[in-house]
Formats: structure tokens, sequence, C-alpha cells
């Protein structure tokens, strides 16, 4: 099936009328990976935005078509991978999934991803990326970029915003031999869906897939700029689009086109209040750490 | 210092316990944001920068206490703030901090639980975990406060007990005393007493007995790392702080834990009364709950009614004595809290007749009220429903 045919014919599995903060494109991401992943699926959403905005349900509405559970914060991945462990002696077919947001990822819930990575659990672990604890007020998280001004890591007369650099979590896992990994982008919709579909087919370990997912309050953009802004993350190469599928790394067509002649990094940080302090070696520091990673992945996909 | 020059601020609680943290001394701070204590850690990441001291956000609520930790043994006055789900991450590293002796602060800002609970609710649930969340037997030091004036007097209060005893001291705040919004004065430097580190005075070579108490019982720090070489361990362990498991050596750690905190149970004990001296019936209560108890006794003391309140500030180490002697004469005693009776239940092993110990509580993520109170109270005076 095509993407569009996907798209258009394929059950919105997300309740209608549910809707994250103006411009949330992580709304629009569930959407779209639901349609791919079909009414077969079992979804699990610890706190975070996603279940702020009343996934799991709220009062007496659904937020989802298909079962949902929430877990704790930080161990999304040992739940649902108990729950997969049951489901194989029901149904193979029902796909276990998480939807989490960067926090309860690359922070509290990293030592469960990994396990449940190494131990091969046939769980698809989605982890929507919006660089900080945004349903608690803007709180630095593991991936929240060098120098951006959060409630945690301000910028001041005595602090300059972020400390320390994005963690690369879909690097990190594909390194410990995960099944299939990828970087997704609610900006390149036929690459989202290939690799949800990609990730639907893969019965021998765990999937991975991290979804760039600007947050345009936390960020400080307008909302209707957040898909802009996830276009420029792709385009100039901050937030490359990738797979690992069974120890092979392959750069994805929008990134590969975008390798050719990349937008500069600037062009993504420019209009974003979070960023609005840097001077141009911090602008610099990161354009750096961007094209050492894009080297990286390219060595890596060679 | 006249009124003018005085520091007044309108602040919530969580703020006034960062003004008492950093007033105390604070230079360590470690943290992961939870609501409802966030905010801790927010003014902290501003504000412990400007004094020369660390904030850091850790990965998780464990790391957060394992830091604080290695902070204080390496010198620093050290804090961690959280809530119910976090409290209960840390516990593990709370018992490490009260086995190897480790002083620190951990704030608990109370929200309903368990698990996720309601995550912007207030409850005071965590009474007993603070006491008991931990395993093994030990013993722990917990302090609350009614007012944002009195968050900031306690938070100073929790640092010293912790530098004095060598010990994690536990500040059992609550949503609403956290997120509440009230004056605070800050006072001159000087003003309220903050206790110093002990430090060793044992030069550089020479053996230095990490845990090794003085005659008052306090043990004398050095700062880890620094001149003296020792060990620190989470296991039983000796004078040097090496592993045993000689049973006479256990024994004495086991009883020098427990005793350092509960034979100070009086020297501990904080507390506030209103109209106790002929009250007929007395209320006690803690944190904001304490704020409708006290309510309640100043309309009714208008009308005449012998009302009174005993607002406890320790919970932890219980002090017992206290209630029993406040609650002498009193022929009931109302328990004002939002949980299920937790320190209902110590209350009415403090008292003489516990038949007359009634519980008055809420516990639906909604502050208790006066009138909650009154209602409870018609009924045991027998004044109909």
């Amino acid at each position: 099936m095509s993407t569009m045919d996907t798209l258009m014919n394929n059950e919105d599995l997300v309740s209608p009328g549910l809707s994250a903060c103006q411009g949330c494109p992580a709304e629009l991401s569930l959407r779209t990976a639901f349609k791919v992943l079909g009414p077969k699926t079992v979804l699990g959403v610890p706190p975070g935005c996603i279940a702020g905005v009343g996934v799991p349900g709220w009062g007496l509405k659904t937020g989802m078509k298909t079962p949902v559970v929430m877990p704790l914060l930080g161990n999304s991945a040992s739940l649902m991978a108990g729950v997969k462990q049951a489901y194989a002696k029901i149904d193979p077919e029902v796909h276990c999934v998480v939807f989490a947001g960067d926090g309860a990822t690359v922070d509290s819930g990293l030592q469960t991803l990994s396990a449940a990575a190494e131990r091969g659990e046939n769980i698809i672990y989605f982890c929507y990326d919006n660089e900080g604890y945004m349903n608690t007020g803007f709180q630095k998280s593991g991936t929240t970029p060098h120098g951006a001004h959060m409630s945690t890591s301000p910028f001041g007369p005595y602090s300059r915003g972020n400390v320390g650099f994005k963690k690369d979590v879909p690097l990190m896992l594909a390194t410990q031999d995960a099944a299939y990994v990828a970087t997704l982008c609610p900006s390149h919709v036929q690459d989202f869906v290939n690799k949800v579909q990609r990730a639907t087919e893969v019965k021998d370990g765990l999937c991975y897939l991290h979804i760039m997912s600007p947050c345009p309050t936390g960020w400080g953009v307008k909302p209707d700029q957040s898909i802009q802004y996830a276009r420029a993350a792709v385009e100039s190469l901050y937030f490359p689009l990738f797979e690992y599928d069974h120890g092979t790394f392959t750069i994805s067509r929008p990134s590969l086109r975008a390798g050719k002649k990349p937008r500069p990094v600037s062009e993504f940080i420019a209009g974003q209040r979070r960023f609005r302090h840097l001077t141009e070696e911090e602008i610099q520091q990161l354009q750096d750490d961007v094209t050492r990673k894009w080297n990286l992945l390219n060595k890596l996909a060679s | 210092m006249s009124a003018t020059q005085q520091d007044v601020r309108f602040v919530q609680g969580n703020e006034a316990c960062v003004r008492g943290a950093l007033y105390a001394g604070l230079r360590f701070f470690a943290g992961y944001p939870i609501t409802p204590s966030t905010e801790i850690a927010e003014h902290l990441a501003e504000n412990l920068p400007k004094v020369g001291g660390t904030f850091v956000q850790m990965e998780d609520e464990i790391a957060s206490m394992c830091a604080v930790c290695g902070a204080s043994l390496a010198g620093s006055k050290s804090m961690t703030a959280t809530s119910g789900p976090g409290f209960s991450l840390k516990q593990e590293a709370i018992g490490y901090a009260a086995m190897a002796e480790i002083p620190c602060v951990v704030v608990d800002v109370q929200r309903a639980g368990p698990s996720t609970g309601l995550a912007t609710k207030v409850a005071q649930a965590d009474v007993n975990q603070a006491r008991w969340g931990t395993h093994g037997e030990h013993s722990i030091v917990t302090l609350t406060a009614s007012t944002v004036q009195d968050m900031f007097a306690v938070t100073v209060e929790a640092f010293n007990i912790a530098e004095a005893y060598r010990t994690p001291v536990i500040l059992l705040f609550d949503e609403v005393m956290g997120h509440m919004r009230e004056r605070l004065v800050i006072p001159p430097a000087g003003e309220l007493p903050v206790t110093e580190r002990l430090r060793t005075a044992v030069k550089p070579g020479v053996n230095y007995h990490p845990y090794l108490p003085r005659e008052d019982g306090r043990l004398p720090m050095s700062d880890y790392g620094d001149i003296h070489r020792y060990h620190v361990t989470g296991l039983y362990h000796d004078i040097w702080g090496f592993p045993t498991e000689q049973p006479e050596q256990v024994n004495k750690l086991v009883h020098h834990l427990v005793d350092k905190i509960e034979g100070r149970v009086h020297e501990l004990a904080r507390w506030k009364e209103f109209y106790l001296e002929d009250a007929e019936n007395v209320l006690i209560s803690y944190g904001s709950a304490a704020r409708s108890a006290r309510h309640l006794v100043e309309t009714r003391r208008q009308k005449g009614h012998r009302v009174g309140l005993l607002e406890l500030q320790t919970i932890w180490p219980f002090p017992k004595d206290l209630v029993r002697e406040k609650t002498a004469n009193a022929k009931n005693v109302f328990v004002v809290e939002m949980n299920m009776g937790q320190v209902m239940a110590q209350v009415k092993q403090a008292v003489d007749n516990p038949d007359h110990v009634y519980l008055v509580n809420r516990v639906d993520g909604t502050l208790v009220t006066p009138t909650d109170i009154g209602n409870v109270m018609r009924v045991i005076e027998g004044k109909g429903v």
C-alpha cells in the first residue's frame, strides 16, 4: 500500500477531538503511526505530554480506539515487554507499542529500554522528542540541545543555558544491536510511514523509532511553524534521518538529499526563543557538533 | 535592621524552602523535575550559581539522591527535592545516607498517591514512608510547616539537624504549602542559628576514625578525598568505616543509628500551640491541614468554645511525651490530616485515653476544611450530624 493509501484508507485510531497544545506535532505523529500500526495494537503511554493530553483517556472519554496502559515514568519498556511476552502466547500478531517522551526515554527510562533491546523484546518503542520535560514547564532533559534556555538550565548572568549536548539514543541503541532503529520526522511523512511499516514487520527484537517533535510552547515558536522547524531540523542535518536494520546503517533519502547542500544550523535556531541568547561562537559550536555527528553517521552508513 | 530594610517577599512555599536552604548554607542540589516540587529545582537552578553553589539536574530520582550523598560526603551542604513517586525511588539511597551517616536534606512536597496518583493535588500520606520507607532498622528526622514563613525556618532547622547528627532529614511539605503564596520575611544573616559541619581536628597522616563518636555523640567529618583516607559503605561497618559482620559491632551500630535520634526526641521536638491551656477539645495537625484547624480554633474561640490546637512541626521522631502532656486535660482529641490516620495512630499510642482520639481527614485530593473538622466535632459532641 502506498503512503497516500495508508493515510487515506486506514482508520484513525486516535479518538476524534483529542488534541495537544496548538501546533504540537506529537499528536500528528501518533495518529500517523497508528494508521500504519493498525487496530491490533496495545499502547503504553508513560506520564508526559501525550499522556497529559488524554491519550490514556480521561473521565469517561477514551483517548484511543486501542487498549492503552499507562506505565510509570521510567519503565515503559519493561512493562510493555511483559505485555508482549503475555501476548506472544495469545496472539503474536499484536503490536505492543510504547509512545513515550524524551524524558521518559533517554533519562529515567534508558535503563529499561536498553535492557529490553538487549533481551530482544519484540516491542515497538516510539520516542517523541520535544527536547525537554515540556508538560511540567520546560525543564531540560537529556535531549535538550547545548545552550538552550530551559527552566532548570536558565540563561542568566551566572549560567548560559544547557551545559550538555543532545544525547543520541538512536545511535546508542543501534550500536548495542537493537533489531531496528530509525529516526523519523513529521515533516517527511512518506519516510515516516515507511519506517513504521518496517517496524511492524520486525519480529526478532526491539524496534526503536525516535521522532523529532518541535514544541511550539517550549521552544518559543509560533504554533503554525512547528512543521517548518521540523523540516529545518532535517535539512540542516541537526536531526538526520537514518535507519539501522539488523546491522546495517542507511541514511534515509530526505537526509541524503539534505546532505548534498545542508542548510546552516543557524536557520534551524533562528526565531526560537530558547536559543535567542546564543552568540556566534555558541551557534558555531552547535554547527560543529552537527557536522561531526553527520560525518560519523556517513562513516557508519558507508 | 529597620522595617524598610527588611527583605520581604511574596513567594510560594517552594521558594521559601529555597531561601531557607540558601540561608542555611546549601551549596549542592541535585534533582529531577516532578510536580509539585519542581519550583524548588527551578529556583535553585537560577540562584545556586549566584552563591558559588552547584545545581545539577540528574537523569532520575535515584541518581539525584545518590549525587546528594556524594556531594555531602565531599563537604557541601546538600539537598534534593521531590514528590511521592520520586520519594519512593529515593528510598534505597536515603537508607544509604542513614547507614553511612551522611548529612543531607530531602524535601518531599507530598501529592496524592500511591503511584502517579494525583500529580497536582494535595495529600499528607507519606508520613509513614518518611519514617519507614527504606528497609532496615534506622531512625530519621521529619519536619513539617504550615506557613510559608515556617517553611523557611524549618528548612534552616533541617540543615542544622542534618549537620549536627549526621543524618538525612526529611522535609515533609505538601502541594498546598509548596504552591501557596504568602509573605516571607527573610531574617538577616546571623539571626537564625546555622549549624556548620563539624570537621575533625585530626591532622593529615594521623589516624582518623570517621565513625567513632565523640563524648557528646557527634561524629566529626573529614571532607571525602581531602586530607584523610577512609572507607564509606552501606554495609555494617566499624569505626574505620570498613565492612564488618562482627555481631557486637553490628549491634552497636544499629543502636547508635536509632539512639542518636530517638534519644533526642525532646531536643528535636518543634511545635506550635494555640489556646491549649484550658482546651477541652484539642486538635492535633500539621502542614496545610493545620491551617484549617487553626481557622476553626480561632473562630470557635470567638464564640467562647474551649478548643485548642497543637501543631506538630516535628513528626519523626514522634514527640509522644509532648502530645501526652498537651492533651492531658482534653476531653477529646481530633487529629486533622490528609491521610487515613497515619499520625492519628501515633497519637493514640501517646495519649492516656486512645478511645477519645478521633480522625478528621480528607483523602480526595482537596484540602481538609474547617467545616470538615466542625462536622466531626459536632458528631462527637453529640450535637447531631
